[in-house]
């Protein structure tokens, strides 16, 4: 090993050493010069051999690989841990539980030539008789990588995700690695701000592709989400710029069920706890009955009260209404810029740029076909993006204007109208 | 307009170039207009004919209730990115040398294209149909020797190379852009299944007419995305037919493959691509009905005919609801049975029996109700059957 190496590649790992060797095993099939490559795993609070597992395994691994070992029980300490040490100018973070394909990290250096971050696709392989929020889950997950993948596609905060990442190390140098204090959940989302603030490039790459061999089930997701409110406070708090877009939708109209359950999970948690172990029973029982409406509906009060029983244990039932009260939803002010697309304006780029701040709407001869409010912490608007909300929106809005605008010019439709 | 009498013309009419009166329908009284559009079907209209002649301003007039479908398949368009998966074309057949006639020219264009076609020939008591497909090298022919169409239908999913199979019947003509528009969708990793559209080959007799008018295959002109949150899985009928339909192969390891105690051959009749839809959803995936992929087919002529199939339709939906109560345990099964006996087929019953206007042939509406009740039971003896056979095969494998 006597060249330096081009890409380190960060497995974090945590008493999971079957999965991490699987991986450690698909990165041996990788389709570039291995020999440029170093492995850095990182074992956080590992009581299972994971350390001479990975030594004996090193000893005959075609790449080169290194091990340190810390007990920061936290997946965020662990990865900066791993980039710290790390000697290549380009970073793969790369989950335990992923199967890298042959070409995850060709893909990812082929979209660093023209983006600054690389996300890739992580394909969500399910146990052999799964759960049916198993099977819901992994539609959340492959639309959200769809949806990144559709040509137009805004880039926002939340588009980051860690469990196979790449981007210069120069560039995670700078930003200072993933924020400590976010330890355990949406690290990646605090990261995502600092990128978009930085102007990083985000593309996401379905060529990158990883198996993830997701195990968690109906319980950890609902502590997930409990963690999940704890941290959105403290994005809003780092970030107050995104308190309207996380909380303003409190204020919407809900059903009597999600108020009482919001109350609870305010006013008396302890109860709500209780509460919240008879609606799970209930929600096996409906699984198990195929009461399908039900089970839904159940699922979706569960989620509710342990996120905001974890917006709750942040904040304080005391700050609860100063706090809800400064979250207003971001809209389309007074002040928005509008655009109407029958008489385009020239110049595009410094009017996108205040359209963004301020909200935009676009029109065809007078006719509203679509307004944007700003959205903060997403990636400076372009038209591609202009055109990709147009389409989102075509089934439902935009006919009408496109009719006006084509009557309005006696022009002969592409279909017979007399 | 009068009362519609058979025969009726089925016509094409291509909106891209819309040229001058449609001529050359003399003997006829009435035409079925089919309206195309960048290849995709944009919409349907029943039309005069005067003088074996139907005018430009009637064309126009009738064609404006396109412009929704149109617009929306523009849209869709728009959306769409050019890769797509690799498919094998499965037909599945049994003792119909006359229609695999039509069908195969057809197929030869696709399997011309590059793409891998299949004839799965079920029980066949004549080789006639092997000596039709000996014509066209380039499909690929097998046997199947137990009886039943969801046995071919298997044997074809078996014997398939390509990431999709796309399935259509012997008594069915494919567009030239069918197995494309099919593809096209399963760019979305959550989709399964995906299904066209269906229009009628020939309106000739008086049971096509009837079978068009009422049941008829086609889902509406505009694109729909289905699954299990917005669908209820009991009511898989309304994606489509397993006369035109694709499946993502990778998927059927959590959907499983077709029940070959259903469909024709079996004594449950049909229900066979209904019972599979329905677990499409019910595992988490999503179906799409795509009114781009366009297949013909010709609807039975004879009333006598058309009243087996109208049977068949009857046990083959309760056939497939038992299964979903005693295999998958659906519960919710005994409450849309019920009331679906009530509110379609003893509606029907009655409706007829009262000579209501557009009220189904009484002969008809007793056949799907005397289904309904065999359902149940039929299902249990064709799973019983089928159990049997596949025991006996594997004494056979054993032995051999």
């Amino acid at each position: 090993m006597s060249k330096q190496p081009l890409i380190s590649l960060i497995i974090p790992t945590h008493n999971r050493r079957g999965p991490l060797l699987r991986c450690l095993d698909s990165i041996a099939k990788q389709n570039v010069a291995l020999e440029q490559l170093e492995v850095i795993v990182v074992a956080d609070s590992c009581r299972d051999d994971t350390e001479t597992a990975v030594q004996t395994y090193a000893a005959t691994a075609p790449f080169h690989v290194r091990l340190v070992s810390h007990t920061a029980g936290s997946a965020a300490a662990t990865r900066n841990l791993g980039a710290e040490i790390a000697i290549a100018p380009t970073l793969i973070f790369l989950d335990d539980d992923m199967e890298a394909t042959p070409g995850l990290i060709a893909a990812h250096l082929a979209t660093l030539e023209h983006a600054d971050v690389s996300i890739g696709y992580s394909r969500p392989i399910l146990p052999v008789r799964p759960s049916r929020w198993q099977r819901d889950a992994r539609r959340w997950w492959e639309d959200r990588f769809r949806t990144m993948a559709t040509p137009g596609h805004r880039f926002s905060y939340e588009d980051v995700f860690s469990g196979n990442l790449a981007l210069r190390a120069a560039l995670f140098a700078r930003l200072g690695g993933f924020d400590l204090a976010f330890a355990g959940r949406l690290e990646d989302y605090e990261l995502g701000m600092r990128l978009i603030a930085q102007g990083a490039r985000l593309h996401f790459s379905y060529a990158a592709e990883s198996s993830h061999h997701d195990q968690s089930d109906l319980t950890t997701w609902l502590r997930r989400v409990r963690m999940d409110g704890i941290a959105h406070v403290m994005l809003v708090r780092s970030y107050p710029q995104l308190h309207g877009a996380i909380f303003g939708h409190t204020h919407l109209p809900v059903g009597l069920s999600t108020r009482l359950l919001r109350r609870l999970a305010w006013a008396w948690p302890q109860r709500g706890d209780q509460f919240l172990a008879l609606l799970i029973q209930l929600l096996h029982i409906s699984e198990a009955l195929t009461l399908t409406l039900t089970r839904d509906r159940l699922l979706r009060l569960s989620r509710e009260y342990n996120y905001w029983r974890g917006v709750a244990a942040e904040i304080g039932s005391r700050q609860r209404r100063a706090w809800l009260a400064q979250a207003i939803l971001p809209d389309v002010g007074p002040d928005a810029i509008q655009i109407d697309l029958a008489h385009l304006p020239h110049e595009w780029e410094h009017i996108l740029s205040v359209g963004a701040q301020k909200g935009l709407i676009l029109s065809i001869n007078g006719f509203v076909a679509l307004r944007m409010p700003p959205v903060p912490g997403a990636e400076p608007l372009t038209l591609t993006h202009l055109r990709r909300a147009l389409l989102n929106r075509a089934h439902q809005d935009i006919l009408p204007a496109v009719a006006i605008q084509i009557f309005s010019q006696g022009e002969e439709l592409c279909w017979p109208v007399s | 307009m009068r009362t519609m009498q058979p025969p009726v013309a089925v016509r094409e009419v291509h909106l891209d170039h819309l040229q001058g009166d449609l001529i050359g329908l003399e003997g006829y009284q009435h035409a079925l207009l089919v309206f195309r559009m960048h290849g995709g079907v944009v919409g349907q209209a029943w039309a005069e004919v005067h003088a074996g002649c139907i005018s430009a301003a009637v064309l126009r007039d009738k064609a404006r209730a396109c412009a929704w479908p149109i617009w929306s398949q523009m849209v869709d368009r728009a959306e769409r990115r050019p890769e797509r998966p690799s498919a094998t074309v499965v037909v599945c057949t049994r003792d119909r040398p006359d229609d695999m006639r039509r069908c195969l020219p057809g197929l030869a264009q696709l399997a011309a294209a590059g793409h891998d076609v299949l004839v799965v020939d079920n029980k066949p008591k004549s080789d006639a149909t092997a000596q039709l497909v000996r014509a066209y090298p380039q499909i690929r022919y097998i046997r199947e020797d137990r009886p039943g169409l969801d046995h071919a239908r298997n044997c074809g999913l078996r014997h398939a190379r390509g990431a999709v199979v796309a399935f259509t019947d012997d008594d069915a003509i494919v567009d030239a852009g069918w197995l494309d528009a099919l593809l096209v969708n399963f760019d979305d990793p959550c989709v399964a299944l995906v299904t066209g559209i269906t229009m009628p080959l020939e309106l000739e007799t008086e049971a096509q007419l009837w079978f068009e008018t009422t049941n008829g295959f086609h889902r509406g002109f505009v694109r729909r995305v289905f699954d299990a949150a917005t669908t209820n899985p009991l009511g898989a009928g309304q994606i489509g037919a397993g006369v035109n339909m694709a499946i993502r192969r990778s998927a059927l390891r959590e959907i499983g493959l077709f029940d070959e105690a259903l469909d024709g051959g079996s004594a449950s009749l049909s229900g066979g691509d209904q019972e599979f839809f329905y677990r499409v959803l019910a595992r988490g995936f999503r179906a799409v009905y795509e009114p781009a992929a366009l297949v013909w087919h010709r609807h039975r002529r004879e009333w006598e005919s058309l009243e087996r199939t109208i049977y068949g339709y009857g046990v083959g939906l309760y056939a497939w609801w038992t299964r979903a109560l005693l295999v998958e345990q659906e519960w919710r099964v005994l409450r849309l049975a019920s009331s679906w006996f009530v509110r379609w087929h003893l509606r029907n019953l009655v409706r007829s029996l009262l000579h209501r206007p557009n009220a189904m042939p009484f002969h008809l509406a007793w056949a799907e109700c005397r289904g309904v009740f065999q359902g149940p039971g039929a299902y249990l003896r064709a799973r019983q059957i089928a159990r049997e056979a596949a025991a006996q095969l594997q004494r056979v494998g054993e032995i051999v």
